[in-house]
């Protein structure tokens, strides 16, 4: 094994105890003094992940439910997935999954170990948002892929639904629960509801975000399925034109379309 | 100016998100001049390697870290982008004299400085960019000024930063280099 394969094993090493094996077949490659350094390395490994990661790609959830809360959930992800990729979004693209499984299982646990810095439950009056942890990373997640994603074309023209279909580049996050309400105004001003909220990018630096009303669920679906908009339109009921028109406003008017010509 | 790290960050599938250290080995030597050589060819431009904070070293090595950046220049004419603090961090780890580990390079090979704030956990040194910059790390800077000459430098600063103290410690800087 090359030395920068064992060196990145030890890095990753989610325990102790791996840390001990992966240094221990390091150590012949190293002086003398420096195979109990690694645990330098891999401390900082997992904690710069952790905590890059839940002020940028999980900074809303950070915001909402707490970083040192945020973190515990990131750090006891990476250790049980160790990386497997350089992009950061990929390491943590199961995370959102995880979080809803574990959160369906069994009450918020404060006393788990993760690696990064301190942890810590949400407070008492944030229990019943529990249902939202996951859609809230889910959506901080999305978001990130969108916006690394490669920068919207022109507008095409003439905008004929026939030959429009909604950017590739675009994030459709599902939700039974007021994930878009909760995401934009906050705490208090909750409303109970489902809110798939559909995410793609205007510019270069600016990411746009759509409330999916009930109604034009499967509209929302067709679309970011790949179908054109003239296709989409077609499973639209008939008593949804007025959020239909909203949503399709609010997509052509920030570069949500792109020419299937 | 186009630089980069002399280190290595992943194995192929894994990624370290950091930036590791290497044997400085003559087998490495080759290898990364080598490269050196086809990067400065591509791009038809002298390219910068910048030294690393480190923790470990290897077996391996029978150079300096140093001493290897200055043989690499020498090979491929490429640059060598000090890190002060890099230099700092990395000899107290090691138990060095971080001045005199720069006794290998020459003027010519030097094209830039950086120099950074750092944390001190356990008895090691962490190049963090999210601290003021130590005395001792201005004054290995200094020292470089005065003895591979007066090129760009770059305060860097990655975290817990507010702009009136950074531009404090700019301006404490450019006192001390004028």
């Amino acid at each position: 094994m090359s030395f920068e394969a064992q060196f990145l094993a030890a890095i990753h090493a989610p325990d102790a105890q791996s840390l001990a094996a992966a240094a221990a077949a390091l150590a012949p490659r190293l002086a003398p003094e420096s195979a109990h350094r690694l645990v330098v390395y891999r401390d900082g490994f997992y904690a710069r992940l952790t905590q890059t990661l839940a002020r940028t790609v999980f900074e809303r959830a950070s915001e909402l439910f707490g970083q040192p809360y945020v973190e515990g959930l990131i750090g006891r992800y990476l250790q049980a997935h160790p990386p497997r990729s350089p992009v950061m979004t990929d390491a943590v693209a199961g995370l959102p999954a995880a979080v809803a499984a574990e959160l369906a299982r069994a009450p918020l646990e404060p006393g788990r170990t993760a690696p990064g810095p301190g942890r810590s439950a949400p407070e008492p009056g944030r229990e019943r948002w529990r249902a939202l942890v996951a859609p809230v990373l889910a959506l901080g997640l999305a978001r990130w892929r969108v916006l690394i994603a490669p920068d919207p074309a022109p507008q095409p023209e003439p905008a004929d639904p026939e030959y429009l279909a909604l950017t590739p580049h675009h994030a459709l996050v599902p939700a039974d629960t007021p994930l878009y309400s909760l995401w934009t105004r906050g705490e208090g001003e909750v409303a109970d509801r489902p809110e798939p909220v559909l995410v793609h990018k205007s510019s270069a630096t600016t990411l746009e975000m759509a409330l999916v009303p009930p109604a034009l669920g499967p509209f929302a679906a067709a679309l970011s399925g790949g179908q054109t908009l003239a296709a989409a339109l077609e499973v639209v009921p008939d008593d949804a034109a007025a959020d239909l028109s909203a949503l399709v406003a609010h997509l052509a008017g920030t570069r949500a379309f792109v020419a299937t010509i | 100016m186009v630089s980069d790290h002399l280190c290595f960050t992943r194995d192929g599938e894994r990624s370290s998100f950091d930036l590791l250290p290497i044997p400085y080995s003559e087998e490495l030597l080759a290898h990364v001049a080598a490269r050196v050589d086809r990067v400065q060819e591509l791009l038809g431009r002298r390219l910068s390697l910048e030294n690393v904070s480190s923790y470990v070293r290897f077996a391996d090595s029978t150079l300096s870290e140093m001493e290897f950046l200055a043989e690499l220049s020498r090979r491929t004419g490429c640059g060598v982008l000090l890190d002060a603090n890099n230099a700092f961090v990395s000899a107290h780890n090691h138990g060095g004299d971080a001045w005199a580990s720069l006794a290998p390079l020459a003027p010519a090979m030097v094209t830039q400085y950086h120099f950074a704030g750092h944390s001190v956990a356990d008895g090691f040194l962490l190049d963090t960019h999210d601290q003021p910059v130590r005395g001792e790390v201005f004054a290995l800077l200094a020292r470089a000024w005065a003895a591979f000459g007066h090129k760009p430098f770059v305060l860097e600063r990655d975290d817990e930063a507010a702009l009136p103290p950074l531009l404090a410690e700019l301006a404490a800087a450019t006192e001390l280099l004028a």
